[in-house]
């Protein structure tokens, strides 16, 4: 019996491991890249509010997004940590598929909502209300891509 | 009880298993992140990437250079395909449970 309580351990021990891995592929992304993906991001809503054409402010905004893009991937890329492909299971891609959604729907919310009210620099207010809320999901998409591979 | 096929003395002690399952789920990983991890001293883990390495199963490669200088380790296709091998083996070790508590008690469900 000790072999398999041995192996019951060895496996334990592996989902453990395994759980830390992932976790340690968010927690450890570069931090200086992630803050200038927030901040490009925030400029491309910012930019909605310049007194510009609108084609042009949304060009800055779509200018805005891609640069926010490319920090977030370098600084997944430039992480303590690197996930493999073998742990980007489909319940990986539905988790991260899920929270592109939600973001997106929440982006749509906060931009409704911002538009009933008279406020100045609606877009900047979206903008810093959406990049707060995405910080404080960050430990909500921890958890949901821990359990992507149990 | 024989030993099923897979089965790799060198991945088994629990140490080492839990480095190959870091390093199992990560494309590469910081020897800092291992380190921490698995709360090991630097010289305790170095010898333990040392003793993969060794084995063909670990590749370590360092980065940048002065303070940004980094440690990355990974596992090779050979450690990958060991380490998938042994984790088969320690399933199939829990699945044949029933059958060896079998001895006049009815066999338990392990699914």
């Amino acid at each position: 019996m000790n072999h398999i309580e041995d192996a019951h351990a060895g496996l334990a021990e592996v989902a453990k491991r395994r759980n830390q891995a992932i976790d340690g592929a968010s927690r450890g992304r570069h931090r200086g890249w992630d803050a200038t993906g927030m901040l490009a991001m925030l400029a491309g809503f910012a930019a909605m509010d310049l007194p510009v054409s609108e084609a042009l402010g949304l060009a800055l905004f779509f200018i805005g997004m891609v640069a926010a893009l490319i920090c977030f991937t370098r600084a997944g890329r430039r992480s303590t940590v690197v996930m493999h492909k073998s742990q980007m299971t489909g319940r990986f891609w539905a988790v991260l598929g899920g929270m592109a959604l939600a973001a997106g729907a929440l982006l749509f919310g906060l931009m409704w909502l911002v538009d009933q009210t008279d406020i100045p620099l609606r877009s900047t207010l979206v903008g810093v209300l959406f990049v707060v809320l995405v910080a404080a999901g960050d430990p909500l998409y921890r958890v949901l891509l821990r359990r992507t591979t149990v | 009880m024989t030993t099923p096929a897979g089965f790799d003395e060198l991945i088994h002690p629990p140490t080492r298993l839990g480095l190959m399952a870091l390093l199992a789920a990560t494309e590469w990983a910081e020897f800092s992140f291992l380190k921490e991890s698995l709360e090991l001293t630097d010289s305790a883990l170095s010898k333990q990437v040392s003793t993969l390495s060794d084995a063909g199963y670990a590749e370590i490669r360092k980065e940048g250079a002065g303070r940004r200088r980094h440690t990355l380790v990974t596992l090779t296709p050979q450690g990958r395909k060991a380490f998938d091998g042994h984790v088969e083996a320690l399933r199939q070790l829990v699945n044949r449970a029933p059958s060896v508590s079998a001895s006049g008690a009815a066999p338990r469900e392990t699914r």
